[in-house]
């Protein structure tokens, strides 16, 4: 039995042992659901008694903590040492509270300053929940098939809409029309897709995981996410520089990537030369189709000479030539029933009948009958010798076919949805950003220590906008950028926060929460990334694929995406911290363990 | 305490990269955002009150957690006043009054101008008040009710939510309109 486990594929042998685990079963599962519904927070159901309404993750996460609880209490889990991060995230609470406290205008929804300080305890949660390196494993296996479904389904959709996918208008697998939210969660639970990849030994199992990273890839490509797209090549290049022994395939997984997102970007320029194509191969049947019928009408006009000229038949063959009743082929033909299907002309029986009615054409009159077209005829005798022997039943006819439907061969670039969010959005984008990020850093000025309070930037926005639009008019402002750059950063335009918003998730910290806000922020990342570079600098020379490594390089995508577009209020990206502290903590204290029992 | 060295070392990343001029220069940008008369505060806050918009706006009132916030902000050529007016939600619902008392009618004149170039004309004196300025404009990002009042410049525009249709945007712009008058010098 355990031979057969250890050779499922796919990663599912890693989900397996950790589920075999007797005395982690409930832990290691809840937290494999809660990173399977992960995807799909936006949904849940109103309990029966209570009538709250309750995400499926957070009913996840309740199971977490009770079974996590069990977990420490029976021993089986420990508190990690990890002061300075607990310090900061302990500020990060503390931040929210003075923010609320002091916030300039009274704070009426607490629900955001809820949110953000629940976060520090779900870092601190599921930093131990991930207890071991196997259990990070399967959780990355889940993440990746997980995020296939919302792959699958995007190109699913693409593929039945005819080469269209507009993320911000249809509705999502993700439960939301925003398109941020889809490429910033195909770019984060992609890690798993990619260990996925990179741990698949060689054979048919290879080649689902690379098809299943196409998809992937291919649905970031159509969703059309800049940045997303731009973290995708930072974090597989990363992952080149960190993943040993699977270079090759991280470089495959680039040029797949690069491949796919020119095949889109050129879509058109593709649609229309595949399209000419077409057009000229339907040209080039059509000669050939009149030459067929051609040379069909100049035989069937020699025949009779042919006939003429023939010695005297043999008693056999006039016998022969009685049973088969041939029409006569002087005649001129009149209202000749005509097959519109192709004929083909030296075939001896007629074309089968289609559903398409017969119709009449007029045929030429007169004693001479000529062909409709003139074409040469090479190789007449061979052809003659073998139409001879056979009695005409049809007259050939040329019928035109029509010309093959291309739907795209008018439509111009800017029908191309990627080609449009990069080429023609890009400025406006820049603008809109540039304005929401100076709005952002002015509001953090103007309230420094605690910010406008959490959620209220939205109140603050069009008031530190407008200073910032302001401020576009006093001359000899940003003089050292390129103006082409410049009319985009000091813009004058009424931007508001239906438009924009900070777009930069430092800097909607600086805004909502003030200098406190920051160092909890700064201070929870440097503790992190402190563990990540010790971890890393362990594993230096390890060859295989380790957790910390992928998830090092996802991290580093997905804070690059979030430099545009703030996703602090969210699980995921609090989920990726408490991943990725878990998984370099995992091998710094492996290391030192072994350290301490070598000494 | 090698976390609170990384601190240091940011900051001075920071510092470098921006230049120290730079740096101070936007600490100091503090102060600017708080330096205002307290007359002109005080005008700005009374100006345009939750019940006084709900009055022109009537249609706003099913909004919950709807919120009227002045602001005033001085810098070297200009007072601003803005006044959000915002409900929050999926889509959330906003309105932005920008009053701006410069000190010469050429100053407002040339802003008023300046923001008519910006915009697509639609149509010009749409309130008909005598000795004001009125223009309803169609931008980029919304439209918008422009007043000029001998130096002062307002520009009011719904931007998000569909707050205040353009009827009760009219009304909204002759409440202003006359209100203008508290941020022009008072005749001895």
């Amino acid at each position: 039995m355990s031979s057969k486990t250890n050779n499922l594929p796919l990663g599912l042998d890693i989900v397996h042992d950790v589920l075999a685990d007797r005395s982690m079963r409930f832990l290691n599962a809840s937290v494999l659901v809660y990173a399977a519904l992960l995807p799909f927070n936006a949904f849940g159901l109103v309990l029966p008694l209570v009538g709250r309404y309750v995400k499926y993750t957070e009913l996840a996460l309740v199971f977490v903590v009770v079974c996590g609880v069990i977990a420490y209490l029976t021993g089986h889990i420990r508190l990690k040492e990890a002061f300075w991060l607990y310090v900061f995230l302990a500020i990060n609470i503390l931040a929210q509270i003075l923010s609320v406290v002091f916030a300039p205008y009274p704070v009426v929804d607490l629900g955001p300053a809820i949110a953000a300080a629940q976060y520090s305890v779900l870092v601190f949660v599921l930093m131990h929940a991930f207890h071991s390196e196997r259990l990070i494993q399967a959780t990355l296996v889940v993440m990746g098939w997980s995020v296939m479904i919302v792959a699958v389904h995007s190109v699913a959709l693409y593929i039945m809409q005819g080469g269209i996918f507009l993320t911000r208008e249809q509705p999502s697998i993700v439960g939301t029309h925003i398109g941020n939210y889809l490429g910033y969660l195909l770019l984060m639970f992609g890690v798993g897709v990619t260990y996925l990849y990179l741990i698949q030994h060689r054979g048919k199992w290879l080649v689902v995981a690379t098809v299943a990273m196409a998809i992937w890839l291919f649905s970031i490509v159509i969703s059309g996410i800049k940045m997303s797209q731009i973290g995708i090549v930072v974090f597989l290049a990363l992952s080149f520089v960190l993943v040993r022994g699977t270079r090759w395939r991280v470089i495959g997984a680039i040029v797949l990537f690069l491949a796919l997102f020119g095949l889109q970007f050129n879509v058109i320029h593709i649609q229309r030369a595949v399209g000419t194509v077409r057009l000229a191969v339907y040209e080039r049947q059509q000669d050939v189709r009149r030459a067929i019928a051609n040379v069909s009408w100049d035989i069937q006009r020699r025949i009779p000479q042919r006939i003429a000229k023939a010695p005297k038949p043999t008693r056999e063959s006039a016998r022969a030539s009685r049973e088969t009743a041939s029409p006569s082929l002087t005649e001129s033909p009149q209202n000749i029933p005509v097959d519109t299907t192709t004929v083909s002309p030296l075939s001896p029986s007629p074309a089968p009948s289609t559903s398409v009615p017969k119709k009449s054409v007029q045929a030429p009159t007169g004693s001479s009958i000529t062909p409709p077209f003139t074409v040469s005829v090479p190789s007449m005798a061979k052809t003659e010798s073998s139409i001879e022997t056979k009695p005409m039943q049809e007259r050939p006819v040329f019928i035109e076919q029509p010309p093959p439907e291309i739907k795209t061969i008018k439509r111009d670039d800017s029908a191309n949805f990627l080609w449009a969010r990069w080429i023609i959005d890009s400025s406006r984008s820049f603008e809109l950003r540039m304005r929401g990020m100076q709005a952002a850093v002015a509001m953090g000025m103007a309230h420094p220590l605690t910010g406008v309070g959490p959620g209220q930037q939205l109140y603050y926005f069009d008031h530190f906008s407008e200073l910032v639009r302001e401020r576009a008019y006093l001359p000899g402002r940003f003089q050292w950028i390129p103006s082409d750059i410049r009319k985009y950063i000091g813009s004058s335009t009424r931007l508001t926060i239906s438009a924009t918003n900070p777009n930069n998730f430092l800097l909607m910290v600086w805004a909502e929460t003030g200098l406190i806000g920051l160092v909890a922020i700064f201070g929870i990342f440097g503790c992190i990334l402190f563990d990540v570079a010790r971890a890393l600098w362990h594993t230096r020379e390890r060859s295989g694929v380790l957790s910390v490594q992928v998830a090092t390089t996802s991290f580093a995508g997905l804070m690059l995406f979030q430099l545009v577009n703030p996703f602090m209020l969210h699980p995921w990206f609090w989920t990726t911290l408490a991943l990725l502290s878990a998984a370099s903590y995992t091998v710094v204290t492996q290391k030192e363990e072994r350290r301490t029992h070598e000494v | 305490m090698r976390i609170w060295m990384l601190g240091i070392v940011l900051f001075m990343s920071v510092a470098g990269f921006l230049g120290w001029q730079a740096v101070v220069g936007r600490i100091m940008l503090i102060r600017e955002y708080r330096r205002t008369s307290l007359e002109h505060r005080f005008i700005c806050e009374s100006l345009l009150t939750k019940e006084s918009f709900l009055e022109v706006c009537p249609s706003a009132r099913h909004l919950e957690r709807l919120r009227v916030m002045p602001i005033s902000v001085r810098f070297p050529h200009v007072n601003k006043c803005t006044i959000s007016v915002t409900a929050p939600g999926e889509r959330p619902a906003t309105l932005i009054v920008a009053i701006d008392q410069f000190p010469t009618v050429e100053q407002a004149r040339e802003r008023y101008q300046l923001r008519r170039h910006d915009a697509v004309i639609v149509d010009e004196d749409v309130l008909g008040i005598l000795g004001t300025h009125s223009t309803i404009d169609g931008i980029l990002n919304g439209r918008a009710l422009m007043l000029l009042r001998d130096r002062v410049v307002a520009d009011i525009a719904p931007s998000g939510g569909g707050l205040c249709p353009k009827e009760e945007l009219m009304e909204l712009g002759r409440l202003l309109a006359q209100r203008l008058v508290l941020f022009l010098p008072q005749e001895e």
